[in-house]
Parts: C-alpha cells; structure tokens; sequence
C-alpha cells in the first residue's frame, strides 16, 4: 500500500471526487428507503394525490377551452322586420359596417319554413300553429358581427345601434350562454389556480417537514460527520436524494393516473361530442400534462427538502450539545 | 507546524485559557498534562477549530484558525485526526463504514479504503472487527475504533484527549507506541493525558498545563 504524505489526502479531485460523493450519498439515501419500503410508498401516494386533483382539474379545463374554439359559439344577433323582406337598402348599409363580418337576410316565408320544419311537418300541433292559419312571421337579418366585435359590451351597443333602424321591430342576441360559460370557465381557472398553490405548498411543506424530521433524528451522527470535516452539501445530499426519489415516485403516479384518467374518459367525451355533431379536439397533450406533473413532483419535493436542511444546518449549533472534552 | 500567541479563551467570567505561548514543530510528539479543568480540552478544541480564541492567535501549518472562515472549516477538519474523549462513532454503521468515513471524506477512491481501513484495524488490535456494530464493542474497542478513525487517512496533525481513559496498562502503552509511530514519520501528535507513568516511557515532550495558564514545558523520559 503506497502511503501518501501524511495531510495529503486521498487521490480524487475536483469532478472525481464530487461523483464518489454524490455516489456515497446516494447508497445512504437508497439504504433508509429500503429500511422504510411502507413509508416510502405512503409518501408517495400522498405526493400523487396532492399533485393529481390540480391536474386533473387543469386537464377537464383545457380539453373544455380547446373545444370551446371549436364549437359555433360565435354570437349572432337576430334583427327582426315587420315587412315581408327586410329592407334592401338597410342591407346594402349594413354590409358596409365596418363592426358587421357576416349578414343573412331570411324572408317572412323562410322563417315559416324553419319553423315549420323545426316542429315537424307530421305533427298536429305543427299543422295547428304553422298552418294557414298561422299569423305571418317576421322577417329577419342575422348579423355576425367581426371577431374584434364580440365582447359582450360591443355586441350589445351593437345590437342596439341596429335596433334603432326604422322598420326593425326588435333585436336578439345569441350570447347568454356563451356569457354563463366562459363565466365558469373563469371561475374554475380561479379555482385552479388557487387549488395548485394550495396544493403545492402542501407537497413543499410535507416533504419539507420529512426532510427536518429525518434530520434531527439523525442530529448526533451528523454532528460527528461535521468533526470529521463532511461539508454542509455532503451531510445534505442523502436526504436531498431521499426526497428526489419521493418526488420521483409521487410525480410518476400522478402523471401515470393522470394518463389513465384520461384514456378511460376520453371515449365517453368522444361519444358525447357525436351525439352532439360536434367535433371534439384533443386539449393540449396529455403526455405534456402528465410530464410537467412529474416535474412539478420532483421540483417541489427536492425544494422542500432543501429548505429544511437550510433550516437545520443553520440552527446546527444550537440543535447540538457540545459534549465535554474533545 | 503549530504555533499560539498570548491565547485566551473564556467561559463566562472564566478563563479557562490565559496567555499561553507555545509552539510545536511538524513531526513531535506531545503530553498535555495537567489537573482537571486546567484547559486541556479546551486548547485541542481551538487546534480543532471548533471554537475561536478569545485573545491571541492560534496557527496551525500556516493557518490562522481565529479567522478561518466556517466554509473552509471541514476542508481543515479532514486533515485533521481527532481522538474524541467519547469515540462518538455512528451507532447504526459498521466498524467498516464508521471507518471508511474519514477516507471518503479525504477524497480515497473507494477500490482503496478497504485496505485502510484493515490496517487500521489492525494497527488498533482489532483485525477482523469490520462487521462489527458499535453497540456490540467493549468500552476499550469502541475507544480503539475511534482511535484507528483519527489514523486511518493519515492526517498531517492528530489530536487526542485521554485516548487510553478507558485501555488496560498493556492496551495504553500499544496505543501510545502507535501514535509514536505516527509521529515517526513526520505526523503532529498532541495528547491529553493524565497517565504521566505512560508518557515517560515516550520520547516527547510534556506541555503542563494549569489554570489555563502553560506552566513548564520539558522533554520526556526516554528522550532525557
Ligand atoms: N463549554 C464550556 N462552558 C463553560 N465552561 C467551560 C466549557 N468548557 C470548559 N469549561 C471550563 O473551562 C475550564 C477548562 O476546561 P477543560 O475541559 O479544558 O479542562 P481539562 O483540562 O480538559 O479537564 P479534564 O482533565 O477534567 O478533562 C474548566 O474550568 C471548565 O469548567
Ligand atoms: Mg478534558
């Protein structure tokens, strides 16, 4: 055995010496995992669920904003006409408006016929009500206005500047549900948002917590660790390298059930959509979702770990007793 | 190697250290001797840098301990070899892992700790003990662990208090011929002791401490 010079030290520097480390700390960590196999796992189901409910939520979100551009939410407005056919000249104006993309004149006769056809031609009450005998329905120009038009302050100013026409005898506009949708939406990004900070701090904090409780109960043997001249990043990394692996494991079970989750619903939306003749559009992708799930997971474990160390070392003196003597 | 200035160091309103001038060479062997409270552990502590001095200066290869910045605390910790009055080994690591420690910690890759550490072992009288857990070590062998733990990456200083407190005459006096072993080729040894019967047997010298004041200094036994 070659001695070295004594103070020399061994023969690993820089690089070298900080992987035998990460190394060194890593069998430390994996050696307390698998004394704690139960815990471990309960840790990890608790990650994953915190981390799950905001996806999933953001998941139903995002399928139901990227639909919603796909489904014919434009808002029309309706202006109705006593006269047989709305008035020519009115048409030619509106046509030059410069809020108004679309327009589509319907005679009195025509709005009959849907009428008609919307009851069904077969059944006596469609008989008894668009009969002859029906009294003549108005005529009618349905406006799109242009996309920059359609918030619900411009539709309605709109709607009123065209119900002053003469001749118009009222004017309806097809946006209350629209209005009562996005209003859900919103108040459920709210929701979102306040979920995933709640539940992230909650995700910091337990591992955060973990990490502290680990540490103090490991207080006498990381105090002997310092004499012998360990640095604060080598009395950390077994437990930072712990809550990487909760984070890890809790981030795969969420992103996994995530990804279930939606497979097992996306047929039953698919069917719906059909039902419906909408086209049903995939909301962002599940696996992008799923990935930042587990980042999230590992992120705040590992954040929440380091944080308590910080705690920890910082009060390292104070936690200890110096022992009499040397 | 190590040289202190008018060091002083107080508790409270004691001093458990006043005024105390010393200065050893690289490669000697020394006795801190002295009654009870007289500063012993107190001046291997400051030449540990575990703690400050109050007054003066403590230096050891060139550097000032007093205003060693704590960052590079362990860095000089780990050139370093310190016999502990209680061993303070890891209670739930092996002999093996306990030892294998210091060498990681010095940067030894890991194919070589194996043999440090057997002979270091065996320099201890313990050859054999690797799988060992401390709980199942007598109060001497859990002492010799602590003992081979300060030896085994060859420190360029080592610091003892009362490393033989709990050894048998014959067990003290191997351990006291492996320090010198140590100080043989060119390693710093200080040791509390009270055992002034086992240090004369020692060519070295005998620092005397009392009242935290350094009293006399002379050359030991075997040397005179
Ligand atoms: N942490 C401390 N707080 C207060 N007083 C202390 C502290 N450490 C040591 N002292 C005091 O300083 C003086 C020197 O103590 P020290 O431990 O250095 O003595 P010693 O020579 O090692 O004694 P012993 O032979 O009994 O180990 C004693 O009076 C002791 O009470
Ligand atoms: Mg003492």
């Amino acid at each position: 055995m070659s001695a070295p010079a004594p103070g020399e030290g061994g023969s690993l520097k820089g690089l070298a010496r900080w992987r035998a480390d990460q190394r060194y700390a890593l069998r430390e960590a994996r050696q307390t995992l698998r004394a704690q196999t139960l815990g471990t796992a309960l840790i990890a189901l608790t990650l994953a669920l915190a981390l799950l409910l905001p996806a999933a939520l953001g998941r139903v979100l995002a399928l139901t904003e990227g639909n919603l551009a796909h489904w014919p939410t434009t808002p029309r407005i309706n202006v109705f006409f006593g006269s047989p056919e709305p008035p020519a000249t009115l048409l030619a104006r509106w046509r030059a408006h410069r809020e108004i993309a679309a327009l589509q004149a319907q005679s009195s006769e025509a709005s009959r016929a849907e009428f008609r056809a919307a009851l069904g031609m077969e059944t006596a009450l469609s008989r008894g009500l668009a009969g002859e005998a029906m009294p003549p329905l108005p005529s009618v120009v349905i406006v799109t206005p242009r996309p920059e038009a359609q918030s619900a302050a411009r539709l309605k100013a709109l709607a009123e500047e065209l119900s002053r026409e003469a001749g118009a005898l009222g004017v309806q506009v097809d946006l209350a549900w629209v209005e009562r949708l996005q209003g859900t939406l919103g108040f459920f990004t709210e929701v979102l948002v306040l979920f995933q900070g709640l539940l992230t701090a909650a995700v910091v904090l337990l591992v955060g917590a973990l990490t502290r409780m680990a540490l103090l109960e490991r207080l006498p043997a990381l105090r002997t660790l310092r004499l012998l001249g360990a640095s604060d990043g080598f009395l950390l990394a077994p437990f930072l390298y712990q809550a990487l692996a909760y984070g890890v494991a809790g981030g795969l079970l969420a992103a996994l059930s995530l990804l279930a989750l939606e497979s097992s619903l996306t047929p039953a939306l698919q069917a719906l959509a059909t039902a419906y003749a909408l086209p049903l559009a995939p909301g962002g992708s599940a696996a992008l979702a799923a990935l930042s799930v587990l980042a999230q997971a590992v992120c705040f474990a590992f954040l929440g770990a380091l944080g308590a160390g910080l705690w920890v070392l910082g009060r390292f003196d104070r936690l200890t007793a110096p022992s009499p003597g040397l | 190697m190590i040289r202190l200035s008018q060091v002083g160091k107080r508790y409270g309103d004691r001093d458990a250290l006043r005024g105390v001038d010393l200065e050893l060479p690289r490669g000697s062997l020394n006795f801190l001797m002295g009654p009870s409270g007289a500063g012993k552990s107190t001046l291997l502590r400051l030449l540990l840098a575990l703690e400050r001095p109050d007054a003066g200066q403590v230096e050891v290869a060139g550097i000032n301990l007093g205003t060693l910045p704590r960052r590079q605390r362990p860095a000089y910790l780990r050139r370093v070899g310190a016999v502990f009055q209680d061993p303070q080994l890891l209670a739930d690591r092996t002999v093996y892992q306990n030892l294998a420690l210091p060498l990681q910690l010095a940067g030894y890759p890991e194919a070589t700790q194996g043999p440090r550490v057997r002979a270091a072992l065996g320099q201890v009288g313990l050859a054999g003990a690797e799988g060992r857990l401390p709980w199942a070590l007598s109060t001497g062998e859990r002492q010799r662990v602590g003992i081979a733990r300060a030896l085994v990456h060859r420190p360029a200083l080592v610091l003892a208090d009362e490393p033989t407190g709990n050894l048998d005459p014959a067990l003290s006096a191997e351990i006291m011929a492996l320090f010198q072993r140590f100080q043989q080729v060119g390693v710093t040894v200080v040791i509390a002791t009270h055992d002034v019967d086992l240090a004369q047997r020692f060519s070295g010298q005998a620092l005397h401490l009392e009242g935290g004041r350094l009293v006399g200094q002379a050359p030991l036994g075997a040397a005179s």
